[in-house]
């Protein structure tokens, strides 16, 4: 549910990323060639679609990351 | 079909707006066999309105100011579309628009003092057959909306066109069209300009969707709002 909402974010913030390319362990820099500018977007997509907030050095390294936050802020 | 497209912004060829008119143009490209001319409006010979009135008079439908304007009236009578670009500046048309746009007074039907409601309908009748062809604005600002931010221009094509004569593509956060790192979501926004041209080509009608479509913003607002403060935190 989160991943797939995840994938639609990455669509619209990342139209450059197929969405085959994109797997729960995808290391964000690397793997999805994510930087600051398209972090900066793909974070307040996350945050506006879930309705949560980052916390300021939050781990968010790969997919798993964020779905993980997602799911530990919304469940709370 | 030939196009004729009006280039009004101070940048040139390095207009934001344009990017968005050469979107347009890619997909009417894909379905018509098209013929596209572009006047770049900094970069021709064109001299402010004296206001004279000759052209509603003496010389009527003619402008007496000869410079590279001549021209002009006639690439507009022999177009099939005509697409005027440009910004946003200060909430109407830039400065060499404007004096492009106060040139095409002789087209219109001279005004004989009649006094009433206007509404949205153009003021001035068309002094020459125009029915045929269609007329596009293409504008962005760099504001994170369109809505009430473009009203006094939209006010100003009604009265010089009237609602429904031509059709208004407003886009915001053009500065956004820019910024390097934001291709991939630009060329993924553009196509949202390919449909209104691929429309354009195929002689449909650009639908109120697609004007819809191509008025949202290209970024989530927080994200643009970010931006433009980091931006202006780094001028000092």
């Amino acid at each position: 549910m989160i991943f797939n909402k995840l994938l639609e974010i990455f669509e619209r913030t990342m139209p450059q990323v197929r969405k085959e390319e994109i797997k729960m362990d995808s290391v964000l820099t690397t793997d999805l060639g994510v930087d600051s500018l398209n972090m900066m977007l793909l974070a307040i997509s996350v945050e506006d679609t879930f309705g949560i907030q980052f916390e300021p050095g939050a781990k968010l390294e790969t997919v798993s990351d964020i779905c993980n936050y997602v799911e530990e802020k919304t469940a709370a | 079909m030939n196009i004729l497209v009006i280039n009004g912004s101070p940048k040139g060829a390095a207009s934001n707006t344009f990017r968005l008119v050469e979107g347009i143009l890619e997909g009417a490209n894909q379905v018509a066999d098209i013929h596209v001319e572009t006047l770049t409006v900094r970069d021709i010979n064109v001299k402010p309105c004296m206001g004279c009135m000759s052209c509603w008079g003496k010389t009527a439908g003619k402008c007496v100011i000869q410079d590279e304007m001549q021209t002009v009236y006639e690439k507009i009578m022999d177009a099939d579309i005509i697409i005027e670009s440009f910004p946003l500046y200060f909430f109407g048309m830039p400065g060499p628009m404007k004096t492009f746009t106060d040139r095409c007074l002789p087209m219109m039907e001279t005004y004989k003092g009649e006094v009433g409601t206007i509404g949205d309908n153009a003021f001035h009748e068309s002094r020459y057959i125009m029915s045929g062809k269609k007329f596009l604005v293409v504008s962005t600002c760099g504001y994170g909306q369109t809505d009430e931010i473009f009203d006094a221009l939209i006010k100003e094509f009604n009265f010089i066109c009237g609602k429904g004569k031509y059709t208004a593509i407003l886009c915001p956060q053009g500065e956004m069209m820019a910024i390097k790192q934001l291709e991939p979501q630009i060329q993924a926004y553009l196509e949202r300009y390919r449909d209104i041209g691929r429309a354009l080509g195929k002689g449909e009608v650009i639908t109120e969707a697609m004007i819809a479509r191509a008025a949202e913003p290209i970024l989530p607002q927080r994200a643009f709002s970010t931006l433009v403060n980091n931006y202006w935190n780094s001028q000092g």
